[in-house]
């Protein structure tokens, strides 16, 4: 027993870096492993496995790291802290792993589930040591996510919250999201990518990263936002609303009142009002006027008929009300439309 | 009628003087149509990676000319264009005039802010569409696409927009659908708008060679590609829970059958029932992944009949059963009970 621990032991292959660069992460490997790097990739050597590694720099500055690789042997990924306050954002889907350990500074996760696949956001501030056993197959990227990135991409003011609860739940940050199919998609089409098309590799490359962490963040938010999400108006209701402004602008010489509307739309007055806020901008008599109004002006310009009439078409039997109304919308009378 | 004339190349000073034109005011990048020319917005926006877009959803309901008058300095001008009309629509560009058959004019189309370009459309139209403007350096910078490259010469020269046309698809329209249902207040609301124009973007500069090249429009009758317009708006549209036969759409677009079904093909990429049924599936997919639909509910929302055969075809296409999306949908919504204990 002692001798088979420590032959593990021995055999144990790992690699530890402290930058936050990941050209600099690349470089150390290949001095460490002994290979080279051509056009930023590193082929893994033997005695680790088959497959390479990956340094990417994309359009949009953002470093990453592609891996896929088979390994021979287990391996320890071990990133040490640093003092700056930059985030790295992981997606991968690790294959055939007897185990799977992920150590943030004292703590560690194991898993022992054939197939580990998913996403983790890590601070730089901590320590991480992630392990992965002989056999495994790893597949993923890696991104260096900065301060000003997660300013100018997340509403920072209402996502710093969320971000440190996050890093915080002890349990939760080291728990991945799971891997869905459109990010699985996302990564298989990331590293490999079909060599002939006529657009730039890494704007390919890059929309997938960018895919994949917005979905990450998105469910970050909505997974630790302390307060019921606010509900965005359902298709229905749209629908409804578009119904109820037909309705309205059914006949211009009568508004019907917000109790008939509700009526019509089968919801509350209250709750009818705010909808039609929502869609229109305006609340339904406003609306209503604006384009019975509107009406108005058509018929003084198109039609020879005296303004009285006009107003009585309308609605209004009263003339001087159709004037206000009619100065309300536009500034002016009626009759100066007329000369 | 309005008549407005502009060469800006940011959206947010465009908007600003359309709405000086208009009496109207912009604010924190939005405007709205005043009642009395139509309804709906424009909103200019800003994305993280400098890209300058236009959002809107507008219907307008007076005789508009648009002319945006050329300039030396280069800017490229990407539309993405859902358009119904009930007049006519001309374009003229550098002096060619394109005239737009109503009722639909769907579509992708690149310009450049070196030639003239006027729009003129007579009464009612509605648009819902989205506008990217960028220079130069941009393209090259995060497509890898010089601008004295030869495709994009060869794109912005050809006479007629019918050579190098970009229908609007299924594709383009989720990812737009996706933009204009974005949550406002949402974080990712930013990041969410970027990543669905840089899709739309990747996928009409990766075709553009093809499109190009082949110029595989070129033998078809302009008429029949707005006939195929049309037919995509009718087919793709949410309402459309059952497809009539192709018997009643041969006759309801006035093509004999078989030249229906070839000409759908050539232009979507996919036969008419497959087109149908593939958009149909996306919407009962949404509906599965935003929660609150059983998979009952979301096979009868898009007009499945029988669960089975929505299952078969939903299998088809996404590779699992509605059941299993449902199921998934659920468990990445929340984090797993066991990691809450802090």
């Amino acid at each position: 027993m002692e001798l088979d621990t420590r032959s593990q032991q021995q055999d144990m292959k790992e690699f530890s870096f402290t930058t936050t660069s990941y050209r600099e992460v690349l470089d150390n490997m290949s001095t460490d492993m002994g290979m080279p790097i051509h056009d930023d990739r590193m082929e893994l050597p033997e005695s680790l496995g088959k497959g390479s590694v990956r340094f990417l720099r994309l359009p949009n500055r953002m470093e990453a790291l592609l891996m896929d690789m088979e390994l021979a042997d287990d391996f320890w990924f071990n990133r040490g802290r640093t003092d700056r306050e930059h985030y790295i954002f992981v997606c991968e889907e690790i294959l055939n792993a007897d185990k799977v350990v992920i150590r943030i500074d004292g703590e560690q996760v194991v898993r022992t589930e054939d197939r580990v696949a998913g996403m983790h956001l890590f601070s730089f501030l901590s320590d991480l040591r992630q392990f992965s056993s002989r056999g495994s197959k790893v597949r993923g990227f890696r991104v260096v996510l900065s301060t000003e990135w997660l300013a100018s991409y997340l509403r920072v003011e209402q996502m710093d919250d969320v971000l440190r609860r996050y890093l915080q739940l002890r349990a939760a940050r080291m728990h991945m999201k799971g891997m869905d199919p459109d990010t699985l998609r996302m990564l298989n089409e990331i590293l490999d990518h079909p060599g002939d098309m006529s657009v730039d590799e890494l704007a390919f490359i890059q929309n997938r990263i960018m895919m994949v962490l917005e979905g990450f963040f998105a469910w970050m938010y909505e997974a630790m936002h302390a307060k019921p999400r606010r509900t965005r108006m359902a298709r229905k209701d749209i629908d409804a609303i578009r119904r109820v402004e037909e309705y309205l602008l059914n006949d211009l010489s009568a508004s019907p009142g917000i109790r008939e509307l509700a009526h019509y739309a089968a919801m509350s007055a209250t709750r009818l009002k705010s909808l039609f806020r929502q869609v229109y901008g305006m609340p339904p008599y406003e609306y209503f006027q604006q384009h019975r109004m509107l009406r108005a002006k058509e018929m003084l310009k198109q039609s020879g008929k005296p303004i009285s009439e006009i107003g009585r078409s309308l609605g209004y039997q009263n003339m001087s009300n159709f004037t206000l109304a009619f100065r309300k919308v536009f500034g002016v009378n009626p009759s100066d439309i007329r000369r | 009628m309005i008549s407005f004339e502009f060469d800006h190349t940011d959206f947010h000073s465009l908007l600003q003087a359309l709405a000086t034109r208009l009496g109207t005011t912009v604010e924190n990048g939005w405007m709205n149509i005043p009642p009395l020319f139509g309804k709906g917005y424009l909103r200019a926006l800003r994305l993280p990676n400098g890209l300058g877009v236009c959002i809107m959803e507008n219907t307008v309901n007076t005789d508009i000319v648009l002319k945006r008058v050329r300039r030396d300095t280069s800017y490229f001008i990407l539309a993405f264009d859902d358009l119904r009309m009930s007049g006519r629509f001309r374009q003229i560009v550098a002096g060619e005039t394109e005239n737009i058959q109503p009722p639909v004019y769907a579509g992708v189309s690149l310009g450049s802010t070196l030639f003239d370009n006027t729009l003129i459309a007579y009464r009612n139209f509605s648009l819902k569409g989205i506008r990217v403007m960028f220079p130069a350096s941009w393209l090259s910078r995060y497509f890898g696409i010089g601008a004295e490259d030869d495709l994009l010469a060869d794109y912005l020269s050809c006479k007629t927009r019918k050579l190098t046309l970009e229908p609007l698809d299924m594709e383009y329209r989720n990812w737009m659908d996706d933009i204009f249902r974005a949550d406002l207040d949402s974080p990712v609301y930013l990041a969410t708008i970027e990543n669905r124009v840089m899709m739309m973007m990747e996928r009409f500069f990766s075709r553009l060679e093809a499109n190009v090249k082949e110029a595989k429009y070129k033998k078809l009758d302009k008429s029949d590609i707005y006939t195929m317009m049309k037919v995509e708006a009718d087919i793709s549209h949410p309402d459309m829970v059952d497809l009539p036969s192709m018997e009643v759409l041969a006759e309801r677009y006035g093509l004999p059958e078989a030249k229906l079904k070839r000409l759908f093909r050539d232009i979507y990429g996919y036969p008419i029932y497959q087109y149908f049924q593939r958009c149909r599936l996306d919407r009962a997919r949404e509906l599965l992944m935003r929660g609150g639909h059983s998979v009952k509910e979301a096979g009868l929302a898009v007009g499945f009949k029988g669960l089975s055969n929505f299952s078969r075809a939903f299998r088809h296409i996404y590779g699992v059963l509605p059941v299993e999306m449902l199921k998934q949908a659920g468990e990445w919504s929340s984090i797993p009970d066991h990691s809450n204990r802090t």
